[in-house]
């Protein structure tokens, strides 16, 4: 019976792992199992131990010859899997069960260092489960025993319960270290996102818009910001022949900090690159996982961290709603020089003069006639050939995306001599009220202007408005809610959350009393605590004394401890009349009475009546108290 | 109070190795996941251990000879174990100098039986030896007991001994002679009594077994022949004499015969049956 567990434990782990090997192993894996239930059910017969350990050395050989060359986790992963599979085609002894159980746990461990997902935590239980009913019963098959299966089954689901219970608690519990001695360079391989690139290319199409991977979280203490939201990332301020790089300038000056603004606490995602995002416009920003990274501000309040490494960061970020003041750089009105002359020729057509209002009029005006006919909103652009991609939308496709629509009006700007810059980063995100934060996903990358006018920075976003939200479901929202929460909980719990968690824990117990949310104040002192913990206790000790003996089984204890009077098990009741009439008439009446009642409801078809249980309990305090009296005196009545 | 001894079993040693491997990974690299799993190993392991104290927990042992008991032969015992708390009991094993038994399962404020052979080396009125409960329960990674003694007692007859019976031997009724079955005894149904060493499995009695789950001879009497009185034989080692007599004194009357005893200090008139056989032995046992 145990079989089927082991085949669920083994599969839970083979799906964890499944996006890191090749299909051809996970379905070489499967065929395995496929052959061990049929050897079970008797179909087949396991393969001959020869050429199986053959295939044990090599698939060792190859793990061996995968880290010598450097592999990744798949060059243990891989030898693994082959040793799980070799196993299920051979003969599954009860110690070919221990290790493929071991082989199993070793896959899990592997693939740990990898994926960091809530997927993991999800297989690590359903792992725990199906292992330990597998090994309960393994070990009862190993015994010999035969028995009730279903309850050694309920039991054993139990146990799983409880050791996922007390696995929290060591996990909150075991002492963290604050230097990690070896790093694992390949964290999260593969999973790394695209949305946002450090690189404005125009030629090159994205496929972001549809991708609904998440690119980060943001945590809002209360409030729920309304409008459109701006995630501000990077600042772009030279562009040379279709892409947008960061050059020159100089980092803002760090001053003070005003204490009133809004503050987040944001969880990136893995990618490739370094630059941080927070609410537009972040002034303040401090990494709080993992620890020992630094942040370093660049020109136009580019926030980046450093060593990058592709791992996931947990930071919390400080951000003003008014426009920032850094003055700007000559690179700011930078615009090239083949294109400057055509440039200008459209924005003067656009704005009409010169000197018609301010910095700001013209870039909403500009904006509005980027905004109109026959611009609009596209992913499939037509390539622009020699062409210089931003004069090949002006001109001839009037076809693009927000990095089109933000390059040409920052390069119309500048033609006409206002400061602009292009700033990467992302717009809007879905509210998830379960856990109070945004979810901000790679279609919501998104490319904006900042024009210089009055003293500072103001925002303009020259891309059409596109319809492109899709509600999610509760449900959804729901899981990410549980992602949000597995990332903040387990994966980000290092040495520090340790500290700040036993520090709070500290704090809480001093306080000595405690307040239910939503509820009027409620103190519960110490003799609060201790009462209601005697209550919960008595409560138990009552329950588990209650159900104990039925009327029959109390009889014979009233008699086993006055008389001495102890059935063998093959003695019924008219036995027990016997020996009690032998003895004392006057029980003896009594008992008849007690055993054709008792006997009529037991083995007959009717239930016991209300009146029959009371009537049977008078009886037995009668026969308590007569036998009481008489005592233990004589000899001891046997039962054989 | 009672000490219970956890023994490691190779799978346990596995086990605590790849946890501590296990941990050492995890603080090196700081991973939280390989915490994680680390922790869901250190909580299996802790409820493990707590989980078979809390089977072992309120079980008690009553051990009761199944039938005749003789020095230097092994005896089945009945082991009555009685799991005296508001939780099951999973695989109980009693082990004595002999053997072992297990129960599967044992429900909560439940009780079950199983047979044990015991081997007493002496006569007399003997205490049952101590026995061992272990149970490997929930994973088999650890084997946890204790040693119980379960303070009951029980009457050990001498060894049998066989010696050349005082007349020419014959069949007892209702044996199967050359292939043939006799259709019946032809003497009197006398009654049954427990099995003992050398007895015909063909006259078990199997109602009587069933009743008392043990095994049940039926005794015939077809005539009252005898009677033999049996002496010890001083110049011999007095419990090679003791087994002779015990030896012969069951063949005897398992044959019908009526047989008595004299001892230098105890006389016990020629009679028959099991009553008679008992008393016989019982004095024998006793003997000093």
């Amino acid at each position: 019976m145990s079989r089927p567990f082991l085949y669920l434990t083994f599969l839970s782990a083979l799906l964890l792992s499944r996006d890191l090997i090749g299909k051809g192993w996970v379905l070489l894996c499967l065929l395995a199992v496929f052959y061990n239930l049929l050897e079970w059910r008797g179909r087949a017969r396991p393969l001959p131990s020869g050429p199986l350990t053959l295939l044990s050395l090599l698939a060792i050989g190859y793990g061996l010859l995968g880290v010598w060359r450097g592999g990744g986790v798949e060059a243990f992963l891989i030898p693994l899997l082959a040793l799980s599979a070799v196993r299920f085609f051979g003969p599954c002894r009860v110690r070919e069960m221990w290790q493929i159980y071991a082989l199993s746990f070793l896959i899990l461990c592997a693939v740990s260092v990898v994926k960091l997902s809530l997927e993991f935590g999800a297989a690590l239980s359903a792992f725990t489960l199906f292992a330990v009913c597998g090994l309960v019963l393994l070990n009862w098959e190993r015994e010999g025993a035969k028995g009730p299966l279903e309850k050694v089954l309920l039991y054993s689901l139990g146990l799983g319960s409880g050791i996922l219970l007390l696995a929290v608690l060591f996990f909150v519990f075991l002492p963290r270290s604050p230097f990690a001695f070896l790093t694992i360079p390949f964290l999260e391989e593969g999973r790394t996102r695209a949305g946002f690139s450090e690189v404005i290319s125009l030629g090159d199409v994205g496929e972001v818009i549809e991708d609904r991977r998440v690119a980060f979280r943001v945590i809002f203490p209360k409030v729920l910001l309304p409008g459109p939201l701006y995630w501000r990332g990077a600042v772009y301020t030279t562009y040379r022949k279709g892409r947008w790089i960061r050059e020159g300038g100089s980092p803002p000056p760090l001053r003070p900090f005003p204490a009133r603004g809004i503050e987040q606490t944001v969880l990136l995602e893995p990618y490739e690159g370094d630059v941080l995002f927070g609410l537009d416009c972040p002034r303040l920003m401090e990494v709080i996982a993992p620890q020992g990274r630094g942040i370093r501000v660049f020109p136009g309040w580019t926030f980046r961290i450093r060593p990058s490494s592709g791992m996931r960061v947990k930071y919390r970020v400080l951000s003003l709603p008014s426009p920032p003041r850094d003055p700007p750089g000559e690179e700011c009105l930078q615009v090239p020089s083949s294109l400057r002359a055509r440039l200008q020729r459209i924005a003067l057509e656009v704005i009409g003069e010169r000197d018609k209002g301010d910095a700001l009029e013209i870039a909403q005006r500009l904006s509005s006639f980027l905004n109109s006919p026959p611009f609009g909103y596209a992913l499939n652009v037509s390539p622009p050939g020699d062409r210089d991609p931003v004069i090949h939308f002006l001109l001839s496709s009037h076809r693009g995306w927000c990095e089109h629509f933000a390059s040409a009006l920052a390069l119309l700007l500048r033609s006409v001599g206002i400061p602009a810059r292009v700033v990467g980063g992302y717009r809007g995100g879905e509210w998830n009220g379960l856990g109070h934060y945004y979810i901000v996903r790679q279609k919501d990358a998104h490319t904006w202007v900042e024009v210089w006018c009055r003293g500072r920075w103001e925002r303009v976003d020259p891309t059409p408005s596109v319809q492109r939200k899709r509600a999610s479901f509760p449900l959804a929202r729901f899981v990410d809610y549980l992602r949000l929460r597995w990332f903040l909980y387990v994966i980000n719990y290092d040495f520090a959350a340790q500290q700040r968690f036993f520090q709070g824990i500290r704090d809480e117990a001093l306080r000595l009393s405690w307040r239910i949310p939503h509820l009027p104040p409620l103190k519960v002192g110490r003799v609060g605590i201790y009462l209601l913990v005697g209550i919960l206790g008595s409560l138990l000790l009552l329950r588990a004394r209650g159900r104990r003996l039925t009327q029959y089984e109390r009889l014979k204890r009233i008699l086993a401890k006055r008389w001495g009077l102890e059935l063998e098990p093959w003695q019924g009741g008219k036995e027990l009349l016997r020996l009690c009439t032998q003895r004392d008439q006057e029980v003896g009446k009594l008992i008849e009475d007690f055993i054709s009642i008792w006997y009529r409801t037991r083995y007959g078809r009717m239930g016991m009546m209300k009146e029959e249980r009371a009537h049977l309990e008078r009886l037995l305090r009668e026969i308590a108290r007569i036998v009481k009296r008489s005592g233990k005196g004589g000899k001891d009545v046997k039962g054989s | 109070m009672v000490r219970y001894r956890v023994k490691v079993t190779k799978a346990g040693t596995i086990y605590i190795a790849l946890t501590l491997a296990l941990g050492i990974a995890a603080v090196n690299t700081g991973s939280s996941l390989l915490y994680l799993i680390l922790s869901v190993m250190l909580s299996a392991m802790a409820l493990s251990g707590l989980s078979s104290l809390v089977n072992l927990l309120g079980i008690k042992v009553r051990a009761r000879p199944a039938g005749e008991v003789f020095a230097g032969m092994k005896a089945s015992f009945l082991m009555e174990i009685e799991n005296r708390k508001p939780f099951p009991a999973f695989l109980i094993a009693i082990e004595g100098g002999e053997g072992r038994a297990t129960v599967p399962y044992l429900p909560p404020w439940g009780r079950s039986q199983v047979f044990l052979p015991l081997l007493f080396p002496r006569r007399g009125w003997q205490r049952v030896p101590p026995l061992r409960v272990v149970s490997s329960h929930p994973f088999g990674l650890f084997r946890r007991g204790f040693w119980m003694r379960t303070g009951d007692r029980c009457l050990v007859y001498p060894r049998p001994i066989p010696a050349p019976e005082p007349l020419p031997s014959s069949e007892p009724k209702g044996e199967r002679r050359g292939g043939e079955r006799r259709k019946g005894p032809e003497g009197d149904f006398f009654g049954v009594r427990p099995f003992s060493p050398g007895d015909s499995f063909r006259l078990v009695h199997w109602q009587a077994t069933a009743r008392v789950a043990h095994f049940m001879v039926k005794v015939y009497r077809e005539e009252e022949r005898g009677p033999f009185l049996l002496h010890l034989d001083e110049g011999l080692d007095l419990e090679f004499a003791l087994g002779k007599l015990t030896f012969l004194a069951s063949r005897l009357l398992q044959k019908g015969y009526a047989v008595g005893v004299k001892l230098p200090h105890l006389f016990i008139p020629p009679s028959w049956g099991e009553g008679q056989r008992r008393r016989i032995l019982e004095a024998l046992a006793l003997y000093e």
